[in-house]
Parts: structure tokens; C-alpha cells; sequence
């Protein structure tokens, strides 16, 4: 099981069972010669303008260089190898353009930017909002990639490390020696965080994303803006799988976005960033490789049996029966709401209703809903008191309650225990040519939840965004487009933390949600690593094959980017850690080749010694890879 | 073997006439645990006691003239010394027999050196009627084939854990096979033999020697393999989070990293005595102390013609019989404890030519 759910025993297969080999590989194995160059090329959403002016500063903040660059997508700048810098980015035209699909909210009459006079900010309409940009990083051998967006100036400025929160080797602003997925995934990142900075400074002026963040990492007791920002940079993505104006790139990586967006807005443990100054053969990847292996080691020499167990019930307690009752619960939330509220069209009275096999009795004043019967064939009940109902053409409609409700599905049971909800439409309303009567957007349902299983429970904050949309036939359609589940499962024998995304990552195809791409984030203590966090982009189920995965662990605050390939018995381990090291292990059979890389540039070679694989410096030292 | 065949082969023969041309070769080889031939292949014969295992084989041409000699000598010598659990331990791995569950003794010392090169030696003569002789022997050489090799530890049943130590300087890497230089080292190396013969009377003959005395080779850009595996390769620190070391780090001289290296032989000692009994009869004791090892032997002579010998003997610990025939110009000598070359643990084999003018 331990194998199943962390592929690190491909890892161990792959490293491990040395013995006597009579390899007959003679000792004349080349390595390049190491060279030290650096370029950096840069990023910026474009919304922004990517004319202006280029800085770069040392770990000092002093100006090294200041460049004036026709585009900054284009420009790549030498800086010297292995040092500290900040990139900062001033652009020539500060305008920036509303880039929401379905615009950005109403205006006042007669703004000059409103250029068709119709009192809405429309998709493209120039906004009020100015954006600076900022990040930093290691430069590592070779080519580095900075992505320039409003949160990476934040995080720049506070001095804090982002790659724990990316949930990746390197901050999701700062690639080394990357391949197109990962330039794709940082890309879609950078514009998630650019949108919402504009997006969120739309629809308040004085919102600004240092401060927001600075709440956030505070740990403020108003961290508003916070939230608002983190939703707006979720909804980036829905909005462009929605539309069929968005980014056709995105599709291929949504799950990844979707993950790094979650445990970036989501992350609480921001440490400073280290500054510590590189060496060209530093062993400091080989140390992390081989700490991760020994932690699985560890777990299979003397607690296998635990850890499967734990393992056991963490697969058993995100099964297809805990997602049906939380899709049942929140599409029953929204059919309701949006039919039988206020915010229905022409306003429902109240009432005694019956949708399909649910009886509703909806009172007013205050307003109450009483919510029984089945909903996709599972009993429910749903009690739902609402105190205060916003309802807002330029905010969107707000509605702050209380709810509990109950879903049973077999021997698993979703409970909202008198928890306070909040459905949130966007207010945003984008009228379909196939069918203008339409009442489209998206609405977020934000709760807390306790769902019991045979052997334990799951307990935390649900976020679910529902969008309302209009379908290639031109029906109405609602789908779950969003999840996020951010909590601790609890049993007899663990306590551990979870946060769990999806994504429909398809929305046009078919009725259902049955193309949900989903993501694991696991933290919980190990023997050997009171720290280990684990996370996967994927299902679950597909966690035990082992022939294709990736996945991110940590322990010691050190992440590894770990991708295991395993074609025909040819394995391929390829480890990607701090600051653009990456070692790269290929096997087959008993022969053992690859390298230790940093940036484009191998410090050593993979050869195995008796059968046992590892690493050999140019000096002639050899270190066995566990 | 040198010493025991004959004084006539050693530097020690003495002549009258002062020019001489002479040649002799010995190629001694002894093995336990295991016979010579499964030791050097598949060690899959029934295993027996021991640690230990050597072959010194020697050849030799060269002129003489009054007490001086000089020549041309090539040497192959190989020295093992193991631990008898190591002996065990190969001896399971190599038969796929099932491992103890345990700690094997992982104890290995192995020398082996190829030379080419030149010696000089001069008799002194001492006592009345030149009764003692004493025989300085210094050989210079170059070589650019050797092993030298420890391995010290202790490994747990078939599996990667343990540790061990490895120090290991090499012209070829047969034990990694991995890190043979692309240029054979070059050594340089001499060597000191001190030969002592004394006539004590018409009966009595005893002899000393100390072959390599004093030995020494200097390789340099050898090939080189230094370092260690570790037993359990991580512990835990105080708040429970991991401490990892590599499992195997070693300093090799991979990528040109070539060192330079003293190699050192042990010295060997060796002392008879020989009785002559009558004119027919003659017998000798010799005593050969190779390192950690003591071999003795007593044989018998028959005397012929003239100068003529036919001889007998046995080898207590290489269990060995001996049989040769010698003269002033002519020896040779056979050695074995078993006539069926499998099953041999010993093995050697002498002869030599001296022609004199």
C-alpha cells in the first residue's frame, strides 16, 4: 500500500538491491565540461503591456542593471551564475484591460473607459487598475524563466520562499532548465495571480496585493481581501475552461494550476527565503534524494504495516461515494437557491415546493428553507436559515446563513453541523446569443463539513464554485466547476492534513462531471520526517500505477519534484530540487546512466559500483545515491 | 622453490671456474579453503579451514664471474591473506548456498605484482677455507601490473548493509571493474635478498635467507579505490526527522584522479640444514616461514655418478611430496599434494641451468 499511494518504492527499486555486478563499463565515463553561465528570461501576462523598463538588482536591492526593453516576453538577460537577484519590471503603459471573459462590473456613467457607453466595464474595456512587477530567484546555470506577476513582487518584498507553498522544488514564479508543461503551468499561474490583482482592484479601488498578502501572512483578523483575491485567481481558470475565448494551453495543466493556486493562497508556514550562497557541486540534491528514500525506508523496515493501514483508510475515505454526497449536497444547495429565493427569477414567493424528489419549504422573513428527501437517489436533508441576503448587480449576490444538512450515502454520511454558510454569485451576467433569457454565472457555496466514514472522519473547510452556463444546445446547465476541501481526517490512528482540489476540466463535454481532475495534498507526520508532505495532482485510484507519476514530497522544509517513468522495465527517476538541481536516474537492467544536473550543466555522472547506483564527481568521488 | 632445491641455483653456488652462465625458474603456488584451481575460479570445491593463499614465481638468467653475478629477472608474486568467515562467505555466494543470518568478517589482503628488471649479487666469503658465505642480492625493476588491496569490515547476509573498508591501488580494476586508469602506472621499484651459507664441516651444511628484506615499488598515476560502506545509512535526530550518509562514498581515480602508491611485499625467511650421511646418502630440513605460515620439510637423498642426485622428500602443512633430480648443471624439482591438479592445494614447480667455463 505504501507503495501504491507514494511511488517512492519505484524510487527504492530503482536505487536499491544492489549487489555484486560484473558490469563491464570501463571507468571512462565523460563528463562536460562545467561551465557557469546564466540567462534569465521573463514573463508577463499580456494584459500588460510588454514594453518598459527592466531592472536588476542584486540580494542587496542595488540597481545592477536597468534596461529598457521593447518586450519583456523576448529579452533574456546574463547575470552571474549562482547569485541572488531580483527582477523588477516597470512597465512604459501602466493601462491595463479588463480581462474577464464576461467583463468586469458596472461603471460609472460617462467613464472614459467605458468606450461603448454601456455602463459596464466589458472584457478588453481598460480598468483603473496599476500593477507592479516583481520577483526573484536563483540563478541557476543556464536558462532560468522569472514570471513576473503582482503576488511574486509580494512575496519578493517580504522576503519569504515560495516553493514550499508552490508545492514544487522551485517557486512557481522561478523555473530552471524547465520543460513546456511546467513553462505552460507557471504561465497559467502567473495570469491566475495578474487577473485577480486586476479583477479585485476593479471591484475596489483600494485594494492592493502586497497588503492583502501581508494580512495573510500575518495572520490578521481581516483577511478579506485575501480571500476575495485567492477566489478570483481560482476563478481565472474556470473562467478560461468556460469560455471558448480561453486559453487553449490550459487544459493540458488545470489540475496543476488548480493545485498550485490552492496551496499558494492556502499555505500558512511561509519561511524566509535562504539566501545562502551556492556551490557549483554542492551534494545538498543527493542529500534531500537520499533523506526521502531513507524516510520510505524507515516506513518499510518497521511501520509498513501502519502506514498501510493509514494509507488504506486515506484511499478509503476520498472514494466515489464521499464525492457523490458532496456534489449531491451542493447541487441541491444551488438548484434551490437559484429557484427559490430572491434571487429566482421573478422572485419566488414562499411556499411548499417539490423539485424531482425533493420536498422544499421555503419561508421569508427571516428566510428558511426546509430541504427533504433524495437528491441523485441519496436521502438528504438540508436546513437553512439566512439572516442577510445582499443582493448587488456590481458586488454580486451574497448570501451569509446558517446551514445543517445531512447527506447519507451507504455507510457514508456528510454532516454541516449548524455552520455558517456563504453562497456568493459573481453578479456577473453574460448573455448567451443561443439563449439570452439565460441566467449564466457562478456561484460559490463556502462551508464547513464533517463527513463520516466507516473508519474515520473527514472535517473541513468545503469551497465549491458551481457555474451556470449555457450549453452547445443552447439549455442552461449547471456543473460543479471547483472544489476545494481543505481539512483533517481523523480516525483511531491518524490526524492528518489534507487539502484536496478538482476541477472539471472539461465543462462542454457531456452533462455530468465525469472529467474532474483532482489533487492531493497530504501532510502528515512519518517516522523519520515529522514534516512529510506529499502531493500528487491525479485520482486517486491512478496512484498505484506506478508507470507515470509525478508527484511532490518534502521533509525538512525541502521539496523534491519527483517524475518516475517506467516503460518496459526501463525506469527513469528524474528529481528536481531546491534552486534548479536535478538529478536524472535511468535503469535497465543492471546498467545504471544519467546525471546530476544543475541547471543545463551535469556536475556528475549516474553509474552504478557493484551494482550499486550513485553518483561520480569529476574528482573522482563516488556517492552512492541512498 | 629457490632455496630448498639446491645451493647450486642460488647465488651462493660457488664454482672454479670464475664465468658462468646461468638460468633458473620456480613457480610456487599454495591455496586453503579452497584446491588452486577452484580458488582461482568458481570456489565451489568443498571448503576447507584457512586464510591464506600466495604464488611466487620467479625467472632468472644471468652471468657470473668470480663472486660477482648479474642478470635479468622477471617476477609474478601474489599474496592473499583472508578471513576464514570472508572464505565462507564467498564460498555461499559463489554457490548460491543460503547466507547465516548474520555478520560475516569481511577481511581481505591481497598483493600481487609483475616486475621485469636486473639484480646484482656478490659472495662474501668468510672463515677458513671460505667455510661462511654471505650474499647481499639487490634487484631493481619496473612494473605496471600490480594489485594491492584491503578490504576490512563485516557484511550482513546477502544483503547491501554493512560496513566495510575498502583501500585498494590498482593497474587494472578487477574488483569494481570500473576504474582501470587509461594508462598503465609506472613503477619503480628494488628489492634486498640476504643469502647466508655455512659450511659447518664435511656433514654439516646450514643455510639462512631472507628474500625481500627490503621491497618497495612506487606506482605512479595508478589507479585508486578508497572509502567505505555504511552499515545502516540514516539514524534520526532529536525531533525525529532523518540523518542520512550515502551507503557507499569512495574517493576513486576516475576521470584522471590518479595517485601515486607504495607497494611493499613482506619478507620471506627461510633456513635448512643439510647432513651428509655417507657417500650415497645425504637428507635436509629446511624451514620456510612465508608471513603467518610455517611450512617444514625433510627429504632424501640418493648420490650418484658423479655429482648426481636424486631426491625425495615431505612438506608438512602443504602436505606435499617432492621429488627431483639435480647435479652441478642441471636440477629439477616437482611438488604437489595431489597428482590430480583439481584437487591440488600446492603446487610447485623448479628448475635451472648453470653452465660454466
Amino acid at each position: 500500500m505504501l507503495k501504491q499511494i507514494i511511488p517512492l518504492g519505484v524510487a527504492i527499486a530503482l536505487v536499491g538491491c544492489g549487489s555484486s555486478s560484473d558490469s563491464d563499463s570501463s571507468g571512462s565515463v565523460a563528463v562536460s565540461e562545467i561551465s557557469t553561465s546564466s540567462s534569465v528570461n521573463f514573463y508577463v501576462s499580456n494584459w500588460q503591456s510588454p514594453q518598459g523598463t527592466l531592472n536588476v538588482l542584486n540580494s542587496d536591492g542595488v540597481v545592477q542593471e536597468s534596461i529598457e526593453v521593447d518586450n519583456i516576453n523576448t529579452v533574456s538577460v546574463s547575470v552571474t551564475p549562482l547569485t541572488f537577484n531580483s527582477f523588477e519590471f516597470i512597465p512604459s503603459d501602466t493601462r491595463l484591460p479588463c480581462p474577464r471573459f464576461t467583463g468586469c462590473g458596472r461603471t460609472l456613467r460617462g467613464d472614459v473607459n467605458d468606450l461603448n457607453g454601456n455602463r459596464l466595464i466589458d472584457f478588453q474595456e481598460t480598468t483603473t487598475v496599476i500593477l507592479n512587477y516583481k520577483a526573484n530567484g536563483f540563478s541557476a546555470p543556464g536558462v532560468n524563466k522569472v514570471y513576473l506577476s503582482p503576488l511574486s513582487k509580494a512575496i519578493t518584498d517580504e522576503g519569504y520562499s515560495a516553493a514550499q507553498a508552490s508545492l514544487a522544488a522551485t517557486p512557481f514564479y522561478y523555473l530552471t532548465h524547465s520543460n513546456l508543461n511546467t513553462n505552460v503551468e507557471a504561465e497559467m499561474v502567473t495570469n491566475a495571480f495578474t487577473y485577480a490583482a486586476i479583477l479585485a482592484g476593479v471591484a475596489d479601488s483600494t485594494f492592493s496585493v502586497e497588503s492583502a498578502f501581508n494580512a495573510f501572512t500575518n495572520s490578521e483578523a481581516d483577511q478579506q481581501a485575501w480571500a476575495d483575491y485567492s477566489d478570483l485567481a481560482a476563478q481565472y481558470v474556470t473562467d478560461n475552461l468556460f469560455s471558448d475565448q480561453g486559453n487553449a494551453l490550459l487544459k493540458n495543466v488545470v489540475g496543476q494550476v488548480k493545485q498550485t493556486i490552492a496551496s499558494v493562497t492556502t499555505f500558512t508556514n511561509w519561511q524566509a527565503r535562504s539566501t545562502e550562497v551556492q556551490s557549483l557541486d554542492s551534494r545538498e540534491l543527493l542529500v534531500d534524494t537520499r533523506n526521502i528514500i531513507g524516510v520510505a525506508r524507515l516506513q518499510e523496515k518497521s511501520y509498513s504495516d501502519e502506514l498501510d493501514v493509514k494509507f488504506a483508510e486515506l484511499e478509503g475515505a476520498f472514494d466515489e461515494e464521499t464525492q457523490l454526497t458532496l456534489n449531491a449536497l451542493s447541487n441541491a444547495l444551488n438548484e434551490v437557491i437559484t429557484n427559490y429565493s430572491p434571487l429566482a427569477e421573478g422572485s419566488t414567493p414562499a411556499g411548499q415546493y417539490k423539485l424531482r424528489d425533493l420536498d422544499i419549504d421555503y419561508s421569508q422573513s427571516p428566510f428558511t428553507w426546509a430541504i427533504t428527501g433524495t437528491y441523485d437517489d441519496l436521502p438528504i436533508t438540508i436546513d437553512l436559515s439566512i439572516p442577510t441576503f445582499r443582493v448587488s448587480g456590481v458586488l454580486g449576490n451574497k448570501i451569509e446563513g446558517v446551514m445543517s444538512a445531512t447527506v447519507t450515502n451507504g455507510a457514508t454520511v456528510l454532516n454541516v453541523d449548524v455552520s455558517e454558510l456563504l453562497i456568493q454569485f459573481d453578479g456577473i451576467e453574460n448573455i448567451s446569443e443561443l439563449n439570452p433569457e439565460a441566467d449564466t454565472g457562478i456561484a460559490q457555496i463556502t462551508t464547513n463539513v464533517t463527513i463520516n466514514k466507516a473508519s474515520g472522519k473527514l472535517e473541513g473547510d468545503l469551497s465549491l464554485n458551481l457555474n451556470r452556463f449555457v450549453n452547445s444546445l443552447g439549455e442552461v446547465s449547471t456543473t460543479l466547476s471547483t472544489f476545494d476541501f481543505n481539512g483533517v481526517y481523523a480516525s483511531d490512528i491518524q490526524s492528518t492534513a489534507f487539502h484536496i482540489t478538482a476541477i472539471e476540466s472539461s465543462p462542454f463535454i457531456g452533462e455530468d462531471n465525469d472529467n474532474l481532475a483532482f489533487t492531493f495534498e497530504l501532510d502528515f507526520p512519518l517516522s523519520g520526517a515529522s514534516d512529510f508532505k506529499f502531493a500528487y495532482v491525479g485520482d486517486v485510484e491512478k496512484l498505484s500505477e506506478l508507470t507515470s507519476t509525478d508527484i511532490f514530497v518534502s521533509i525538512k522544509n525541502r521539496g523534491l519534484d519527483l517524475r518516475i517513468r517506467d516503460v518496459n522495465s526501463n525506469i527513469n527517476l528524474i528529481a528536481k530540487g531546491e534552486n534548479g538541481r536535478w538529478l536524472d536516474v535511468k535503469q535497465s537492467g543492471r546498467n545504471y546512466s544519467g546525471g546530476l544536473y544543475f541547471g543545463d550543466t551535469k556536475i556528475a555522472d549516474v553509474t552504478a559500483v557493484r551494482g550499486i547506483p550513485g553518483v561520480i564527481f569529476p574528482n573522482g568521488e563516488f556517492e552512492s545515491l541512498f | 622453490m629457490l632455496g630448498f632445491s639446491s645451493a647450486l641455483i642460488s647465488p651462493l653456488a660457488s664454482a672454479d671456474n670464475p664465468f658462468q652462465i646461468f638460468t633458473h625458474f620456480d613457480s610456487e603456488i599454495y591455496t586453503e579453503a579452497q584446491p588452486v584451481q577452484a580458488f582461482v575460479d568458481d570456489f565451489d570445491a568443498p571448503l576447507t579451514s584457512g586464510d591464506s593463499a600466495f604464488t611466487y614465481n620467479i625467472f632468472e638468467v644471468g652471468v657470473g664471474y668470480g663472486n660477482f653475478k648479474i642478470g635479468l629477472q622477471s617476477r609474478f608474486d601474489y599474496v592473499l591473506n583472508f578471513d576464514p568467515d570472508t572464505a565462507k562467505y564467498t564460498h555461499t555466494e559463489k554457490n548460491d548456498l543460503a547466507f547465516e543470518d548474520r555478520f560475516y568478517t569481511y577481511y581481505l589482503d591481497a598483493k600481487q605484482a609483475t616486475s621485469n628488471g636486473a639484480f646484482i649479487s656478490y659472495d662474501f666469503k668468510f672463515l677458513d677455507k671460505n667455510a661462511l658465505t654471505i650474499t647481499p642480492k639487490l634487484s631493481v625493476f619496473a612494473s605496471s601490473h600490480y594489485q594491492d588491496a584491503t578490504v576490512n569490515g563485516e557484511i550482513f547476509s546477502d544483503e547491501v548493509e554493512g560496513a566495510v573498508t575498502v583501500d585498494y591501488n590498482f593497474s587494472k580494476d578487477i574488483l569494481f571493474k570500473k576504474f582501470t586508469p587509461s594508462q598503465k602506472p609506472e613503477g619503480l621499484g628494488y628489492s634486498l635478498d640476504i643469502f647466508a651459507d655455512w659450511q659447518v664441516n664435511d656433514e654439516l651444511q646450514v643455510g639462512f635467507s631472507v628474500k625481500d628484506l627490503l621491497y618497495k615499488t612506487q606506482y605512479e598515476d595508478s589507479g585508486s579505490v578508497k572509502g567505505q560502506t555504511t552499515e545502516i545509512p540514516f539514524s534520526e535526530d532529536n525531533n525525529g526527522d532523518i540523518i542520512t550518509q550515502p551507503t557507499v562514498s569512495l574517493k576513486t581515480s576516475a576521470f584522471g584522479n590518479t595517485v601515486s602508491h607504495d607497494f611493499e611485499m613482506e619478507m620471506r625467511l627461510q633456513a635448512f640444514a643439510n647432513y651428509r650421511i655417507n657417500d650415497r646418502f645425504s637428507t635436509q630440513l629446511t624451514l620456510k616461514r612465508y608471513d603467518k605460515d610455517t611450512f617444514s620439510q625433510l627429504k632424501g637423498r640418493i648420490h650418484f655418478w658423479d655429482h648426481w642426485k636424486v631426491q625425495a622428500g615431505y612438506e608438512a602443512k602443504s602436505e606435499a611430496f617432492l621429488v627431483g633430480i639435480e647435479n652441478e648443471y642441471f636440477g629439477l624439482n616437482l611438488q604437489t599434494d595431489s597428482l590430480d591438479l583439481d584437487k591440488a592445494y600446492y603446487a610447485n614447480v623448479n628448475w635451472y641451468m648453470n653452465i660454466k667455463f
